[in-house]
């Protein structure tokens, strides 16, 4: 089926009758979402930026939905999926005896359904285990005042 | 039924049967133990059962725990078994152990970690490092230190103690390495204002304690002026608001 194809009148007829949902609440979070990004780019931990936005914003919020917040906008770091020129799916114009060459518009639609018929994000591979390394000789902090 | 396996099979942590919080012995001077007897009187107002080790047997003057709280065990740590006094401290019923290392303990307790933690933790005790910082960026350094040597076997709390007024903690704040730590061991952070020298030079000099001076049990005159008793109330409040914010690595 394609994805704007025209609503019987039965269905039209629900789709007008049905009003709007209501916009949903906006988190709380959000009038914050620059700066809880940019910490997080700093490299702050979440329940640093936690507690920060309870002590500057007196903004309390748990642990989770912080977490929650953060992976949900922070950019993808993962590229792109390639274009995937998949077969073709039943559009009104493949009703028509198949063809040796596709059309501009049919590679344009089976693009458009590879990237939204996307398979399920997978984890991102595991990172070694981390070490934090610290030696007062050669890390020695930067003395900036006398 | 099949038989599921050891690997297949995954199990929740169990509850932790003691918790050990100990103070990131190095850099002397930083107010560890004027930050511990506040601590040890946050537990008494909790009603939580506790041990006090004094393992600062160096300090002989007027600078260790058991200068506010006579009781406390001393452990000399300095001996191949002294750490052993944490577990000994749990077995004898007290699930939590409070101790306050000396200012020389780093190297003698990472190696007491390094050799005994797998067999402590088996046995369901948790840890939690107290490390004071304050704008001298060589407590920074101390406290980063033990984090390469502990890594995650411990929880971490940092205690900004603001020795002066205003105080900067830009070395913590903004440095690299220090943001590398919370990073990756992610600490707690709570803040310890800055005391007023009418109330903090008495208060050391005699042993006294924020509940002490606030509730004007002393019989030190100096420490029975009104406004000094207001300051202890006030800084005895803001303290213990501190560290109800942290009560999950302080209690079990």
């Amino acid at each position: 089926m394609q994805m704007d194809e025209e609503l019987d009148e039965i269905h039209e007829a629900v789709y007008k009758s049905v009003p709007d949902d209501p916009p949903t609440r906006q988190s709380k979070l959000e009038p914050h979402r620059v700066l809880i990004l940019k910490w997080k780019r700093d490299g702050r931990s979440l329940r640093r930026i936690q507690i920060l936005l309870a002590e500057k914003f007196d903004l309390k919020v748990a642990y989770s939905t912080l977490q929650t917040f953060v992976q949900s906008r922070s950019k993808p770091t993962k590229p792109e999926p390639e274009l995937i020129e998949s077969e073709p799916v039943a559009t009104v114009a493949a009703m028509d005896p198949p063809k040796q060459k596709r059309s501009a518009e049919e590679k344009a639609a089976n693009i458009k359904l590879a990237r939204y018929d996307r398979s399920p994000a997978s984890e991102p591979p595991a990172t070694p285990e981390e070490r934090f390394k610290f030696s007062p000789e050669r890390d020695r902090l930067k003395r900036t005042k006398d | 039924m099949a038989s599921a396996t050891k690997e297949a099979l995954k199990f929740p942590a169990p509850a932790p049967t003691g918790r050990v919080i100990f103070t990131e012995g190095g850099k002397g001077g930083l107010g560890k133990s004027t930050f511990m007897a506040g601590l040890i009187e946050w537990y008494q107002v909790q009603g939580a059962p506790y041990a006090l080790l004094d393992m600062d047997t160096e300090n002989k003057a007027r600078g260790s725990i058991s200068h506010f709280f006579p009781k406390a065990r001393k452990v000399n740590m300095h001996t191949s078994e002294g750490l052993d006094s944490f577990v000994d401290a749990l077995d004898e019923g007290a699930p939590l152990v409070v101790a306050d290392m000396g200012a020389g303990a780093g190297a003698v307790a990472h190696r007491w970690f390094d050799a005994m933690y797998t067999s402590v933790k088996e046995s369901g005790v948790v840890f939690t490092a107290i490390g004071l910082i304050t704008p001298d960026p060589a407590s920074v350094e101390s406290v980063l230190s033990w984090g390469a040597a502990l890594q995650d076997r411990v929880q971490y709390l940092v205690v900004k103690n603001s020795i002066t007024d205003p105080a900067d903690f830009s070395y913590w704040e903004q440095s690299t390495p220090a943001r590398e730590f919370r990073r990756l061991l992610n600490p707690q952070e709570i803040t310890m204002e800055y005391r007023l020298p009418k109330v903090e030079h008495p208060a050391r000099e005699h042993g006294a304690t924020l509940n002490q001076i606030a509730d004007r049990s002393t019989v030190v005159a100096d420490l029975n002026q009104s406004t000094v008793v207001m300051r202890a109330q006030a800084y005895r409040r803001n303290l213990f608001a501190e560290l109800d914010r942290v009560k999950d690595l302080l209690l079990l």
